[in-house]
């Protein structure tokens, strides 16, 4: 029994510990991003690869997210008589739910992954030792630029993720299903608001700080050799897309 | 001046350093031995800032190098170098940019006098061809090379070397000690080199330090290192040269 409680009481030690590192490390690079000199040529760089390079993943998922959610739109709302408003439904989906979040799971799974195997590697084969003897931060040239790139990226892929959704929403109910521009574009514009689309946009800012966060750590505080870095790899998609829902979640009831 | 007073350093509930007290004069070069998982890396890593040790002092120049911190330690970390036993290359740079990279980002120094800096210790390390190559694309005495060539771009005055032929083969391996040698005759930097293979160092080192049971069993000279009656470092003289397996053989049969 007392080795039961000794256990429990070292997992807990442990775990609140790491809690407690994961939220210093969140801490160490935010302090980072306003500490000059700022890394800008970085900051570009890292956009290029966690914006640019998502693009077309983004405008696929997104066109295909749009055509699915008005297909079943319009054939849900013609029982209840409203086939009219199936843009209106297609775009608030899009712009408080769904766009923020299948696009930030979309950038974790590409460049959150990626991003983690990256510093995982860096770290197991001591490049973060290096610069640290070189008496450089990786918290300025790596964790604090990805974080901003991945906030820039994460919010303007989630408005072409609307943008496009919401157009393939229109082609597929217009162009297959008969309804007209001017019912769905009217439904859109009478109904969204523009909270909408601030609380989609605070929502992707906030799920790209945590793509870049939970990425950075588990690639920082990478396992031993290859099969640490396939871990925390894996880790890094896992727990940034459980803590994008949990957090969507809480935001929504706070928002709408 | 490297001196080190009652270091201790437990790692998963085992005391790897316990109680190290060395020194290391200016410009000599020093050989740490000492059998695998003895803690040389560890006393290392501990010497050069990596790892915070649990008691004990380590005072580069008279400044501990762990109590130290902003502009103090940032003196300290610009007078020293570590040759990693991996190399540590930024793999996402190329060869020219790994030695630049420090310059551009801890000097005022112009990008001409980069570029001379930078061409000065790749033509001294023989790798004046492979500027634009990534590590990867190197092989692995050219990787050592190269990490070498970035050791030494900042002018440190001081370098610590983590087995620096491990993984390579001999004639590699003689070819990376004969560098340093040279080196460090020509920029009298003070050396640890760490290393299980005294063999090689024995000729290019000035004094030899032993790490046995978490701590320096001796310091001395090489000649005197081989002479010192203690069974530990009789042990590894015996492994060294006899190899592991001969040695296992001789004391079953002894």
């Amino acid at each position: 029994m007392i080795d039961f409680f000794a256990k429990f009481g070292r997992s807990a030690r442990y775990s609140v510990g790491r809690l407690g590192l994961f939220g210093k490390f969140l801490g160490k690079t935010l302090l980072y991003i306003f500490v000059p000199p700022i890394k800008l040529d970085r900051i570009i760089n890292r956009i290029n690869f966690i914006g640019t390079k998502s693009l077309w993943l983004i405008i696929l998922i997104s066109a295909f997210t749009g055509a699915v959610m008005g297909l079943h739109g319009q054939h849900t709302l013609a029982q209840f008589g409203a086939s009219g408003r199936v843009g209106t439904l297609v775009s608030l989906a899009l712009l408080r739910e769904l766009g923020p979040v299948v696009c930030a799971i979309m950038v974790a799974g590409r460049a959150g992954s990626s991003i983690a195997s990256e510093l995982g590697v860096m770290q197991i084969t001591e490049q973060f030792d290096a610069l640290k003897i070189m008496n450089l931060n990786p918290f300025r040239y790596f964790m604090a630029p990805i974080f901003v790139a991945s906030l820039i990226s994460v919010v303007l892929l989630t408005g072409i993720f609307n943008f496009v959704g919401i157009f393939a929403g229109y082609f597929v109910t217009g162009g297959l299903l008969g309804v007209s521009y001017g019912s769905y574009f009217g439904g859109v514009i009478d109904f969204v608001i523009f909270n909408d689309i601030l609380y989609g946009s605070i929502k992707a800012f906030v799920f790209g700080g945590i793509v870049a966060w939970v990425s950075t750590y588990k690639g920082f505080y990478t396992g031993r050799g290859a099969e640490g870095v396939g871990r925390a790899s894996t880790e890094a998609v896992v727990l940034s897309s459980v803590l994008i829902l949990v957090s969507n979640y809480i935001m929504t009831s706070l928002m709408f | 001046m490297i001196v080190v007073k009652n270091l201790r350093k437990e790692l998963a509930a085992q005391q790897v350093l316990n109680g190290v007290d060395m020194t290391v004069e200016d410009g000599e070069i020093l050989a740490l031995l000492g059998a695998s998982g003895a803690g040389k890396s560890v006393l290392l890593r501990t010497l050069v800032g990596l790892l915070e040790p649990d008691s004990g002092e380590v005072l580069i120049d008279d400044v501990d190098i762990h109590r130290s911190r902003g502009k103090e330690l940032a003196s300290i970390r610009d007078r020293i170098g570590m040759l990693f036993q991996a190399g540590a290359l930024f793999d996402s740079m190329t060869v020219y940019d790994n030695l630049a990279f420090p310059l551009r980002e801890k000097t005022r120094m112009t990008r001409t006098q980069i570029n001379a800096r930078v061409e000065k210790y790749l033509q001294r390390v023989g790798l004046s061809e492979a500027v634009d190559k990534y590590p990867a694309e190197l092989s692995g005495g050219m990787q050592k090379r190269a990490a070498l060539a970035r050791t030494l771009v900042g002018e440190p005055k001081i370098i610590f070397f983590d087995e620096p032929t491990t993984g390579l083969d001999p004639l590699i391996g003689n070819s990376i000690l004969r560098l340093i040698c040279d080196l460090h005759e020509e920029f009298k930097f003070t050396a640890v080199i760490v290393t299980h293979n005294f063999q090689k160092v024995f000729q290019i080192v000035n004094r030899v330090a032993m790490l046995d049971e978490g701590v320096i069993r001796i310091q001395t000279t090489p000649e005197e290192f081989m002479e010192f009656e203690h069974p530990s470092v009789q042990n590894f003289v015996i492994e060294a040269l006899q190899g592991p397996l001969e040695a296992v053989k001789n004391d079953s049969q002894g």
